[in-house]
């Protein structure tokens, strides 16, 4: 079963290597799955703050592999760029970003650290994943953390089945939004960024998906001010949250995973309980 | 040549020896028109070669989300105030004709016991008066230029639509009358159903066995209306959210089986005449009408289908009834695929999309690397190789 896993921050410290502490999670949860993993990380200092531009992320199949690029436009542009990538074969689109660095590829945690260097990456939150395909192929198009075009800087990672998939992304591609999967998990970032269009308010839209999605399954999704874990209205599937209260100069963080094993791991043994079925537990930074 | 043929020819001869008179029609005419009419038949076996895929039934960690099924459905958009709850996908429905009151005496019986006992909400549609103390909701057709009866006004309106005329009516209509507008289309839907949407009609009516003997939908299955006409609706809200139009589908759909497939292909709610059958049946055939046996036996039987009803859904993997899609549904007759975009039984795409080309140019078969042969270039078998081997 897919291993899901998230660190938030206390205090904003975009200059703390969370990459470190997601590799340690993602290692302890690795035996669960391996076809594929991957990371968004949130706060990137480099990024102007009133920059109306974000970047087009996606992948491109090289003979070598996938290498990752971006290519900046304004948001108002992007489904138009990606739309045109898609018509490649060789491309995956990963989502716009402004703040947020998302990369994934098949393979294990340590093949996507000796790629990216995942473990020197720096910020004040950051989600991971590791696939199992269930319900779609072993692809990097349905690997996870899922982003979308529609908004920039939202990532989802998820455990579980969306059941009545097909009918919420029907039912959200006929209001005009993209898909770039046959993965159960981006309707999740889509929904989101649709809810939170309309009214903005990420409780709201979480509890939305509550209602609306069929299925177990549990998840966390960041946005470049919050980090939630949620599940279904059964807590069919696990997602515990503990904390970790620092100390030696290292910050205080809360982390989120699917098994305890990645909480011992980085400490977060504080505090520790399961999130409520049909419920969220969100943390802003 | 078939059995059936060989059996025209013979009896064709029999009719001659014992007649002595000479036929009207050829014999070569006579299986002509056989083989038409089989035409028809294989059309109209078309919900036969449609079958839904099912989940896994309950697996460790066990999935309670599927031990209770929602059938509810609300009726009425979000501008309509008086909206009707309804606890199953189903309204008995009249086929357009008028309702023996003996025959309508044992549905309101039968519908007042359900309500009562199982706490089941069954829509009626029929042209009669709404019945007094009924515990269940009317929906009652109405003709344009008719006036609402200020005393035991029905639940919901259903009317016919005609022409241009028919939506000024609506219009006047949707501002004295607060419950849910049901309107039954034509085979011209697709010219006129954004503005029917517009002037605030709540649920879309189509009565397929009508529709098929139309023009636009000779030699066409039902299957090929629900999807256009659910297309029809998708089309008005593309871009924007569906704030509660329903589709209602009625039409030879007398069994839960049928019902699903309907529902999945778009149906929102089911015209079901089987009850107003069972009804019909005991008052014609029964030596004398009984009004406590015909109730129950409705009862009995729309108690079994609601118990059908939620067993196949929670099958396909869903508790809610109404998270059946197409996706559910595979086919293996191409005539299905084409006409209600039905993917083909082993796979996950349609006929069309099968015999489509890439915007690249490519057939399915190309894109994967497959020659006009059927070998395989290297670079996709090593693809192959790798993912299988969960590298």
């Amino acid at each position: 079963m897919c291993g899901i896993c998230g660190i938030i921050l206390k205090d904003h410290n975009p200059n703390f290597s969370i990459g470190a502490l997601l590799y340690q999670m993602m290692e302890g949860q690795q035996i669960r799955a391996q076809d594929s993993a991957g990371i968004a990380i949130f706060n990137d200092v480099n990024t102007p703050v009133n920059d109306p531009s974000c970047n087009l992320a996606y992948l491109l199949e090289s003979p070598t592999g996938y290498e990752l690029r971006e290519k900046k436009r304004p948001l108002s542009e992007q489904n138009r760029l990606a739309l045109r990538l898609t018509k490649d074969d060789r491309v995956s689109i990963i989502g716009c970003s402004k703040e947020m660095k998302l990369v994934k590829d098949l393979g294990l945690v340590k093949d996507l650290d000796k790629k990216y260097n995942i473990k020197s990456m720096k910020g004040s939150h950051g989600i991971g994943h590791l696939r199992i395909a269930t319900s779609s192929k072993v692809d990097l198009r349905n690997a996870h953390p899922f982003s979308t075009t529609v908004m920039s800087d939202i990532a989802v990672v998820h455990n579980g089945e969306i059941t009545n998939y097909p009918k919420l992304k029907k039912s959200l591609e006929i209001q005009g939004y993209p898909f770039y999967s046959n993965c159960d998990s981006e309707v999740i970032a889509v929904f989101l960024a649709d809810q939170l269009l309309k009214h903005g308010d990420i409780e709201r839209a979480h509890n939305e998906f509550i209602q609306k999605a069929d299925g177990p399954f549990t998840y966390i999704a960041a946005t470049n001010h919050s980090l939630s874990l949620i599940r279904d209205r059964f807590g069919t599937r696990k997602g515990i949250v503990g904390y970790n209260p620092g100390g030696d100069g290292n910050p205080a963080f809360w982390a989120m995973a699917t098994d305890l094993s990645a909480l011992d791991i980085v400490g977060a043994n504080e505090d520790v309980k399961a999130a409520p079925p049909g419920k969220s537990m969100i943390f802003t930074v | 040549m078939n059995p059936k043929e060989k059996f025209i020819i013979r009896s064709s001869i029999l009719e001659l020896a014992e007649t002595g008179t000479p036929r009207n029609t050829s014999i070569d005419e006579k299986i002509g028109m056989d083989r038409k009419q089989r035409g028809n038949e294989r059309t109209s076996n078309i919900w036969d070669c449609i079958t839904a895929l099912g989940a896994q039934l309950s697996r460790p960690p066990y999935d309670p989300y599927r031990e209770i099924i929602n059938l509810g459905v609300s009726v009425g958009r979000r501008q309509c105030p008086a909206k009707v709850v309804l606890s199953m996908p189903l309204v008995i429905y009249d086929n357009g004709t008028k309702i023996e009151e003996t025959t309508l005496e044992s549905l309101h019986v039968a519908l007042n016991l359900l309500a009562a006992n199982d706490n089941t909400s069954l829509g009626l549609v029929s042209e009669n008066r709404s019945k007094n103390g009924r515990g269940y909701p009317h929906f009652e057709r109405i003709i344009e230029k008719s006036t609402i009866e200020d005393d035991n006004h029905p639940e919901g309106l259903v009317l016919q639509y005609s022409n241009d005329e028919s939506l000024q009516f609506i219009t006047d209509l949707r501002k004295q009358f607060s419950g849910p507008i049901l309107v039954e289309i034509d085979d011209g839907f697709e010219k006129y159903m954004g503005p029917l949407l517009d002037v605030g009609v709540d649920v879309v009516i189509a009565d397929t066995i009508k529709l098929t003997n139309k023009e636009k939908y000779k030699g066409k299955h039902a299957t090929a209306v629900i999807h256009d006409v659910r297309c029809a609706i998708n089309q008005h809200y593309a871009g924007k959210e569906n704030d509660g139009a329903l589709l209602m589908v009625a039409g030879d759909l007398n069994n839960t089986g049928r019902i699903v497939k309907a529902a999945a292909l778009g149906a929102d709610i089911i015209g079901y005449s089987t009850s107003l059958l069972i009804a019909n049946a005991a008052n014609h055939y029964e030596s004398s009408s009984n009004t406590n046996t015909v109730p129950e036996r409705i009862c009995r039987h729309i108690k079994a289908t609601k118990g059908e009803l939620k067993g196949v859904p929670a099958a396909l993997g869903y508790s809610d009834f109404y998270n059946i899609s197409p996706a559910d549904l595979r086919t293996s007759s191409i005539e299905a695929s084409l006409q209600a975009d039905i993917a083909i039984e082993g796979m996950d795409k349609t006929y069309r999309q099968i015999m489509a080309r890439s915007t690249t140019g490519k057939t399915i078969a190309q894109g994967m690397g497959f020659d006009k042969e059927g070998k395989q270039d290297d670079q996709h078998q090593k693809n192959s190789r790798i993912f299988s081997d969960g590298r």
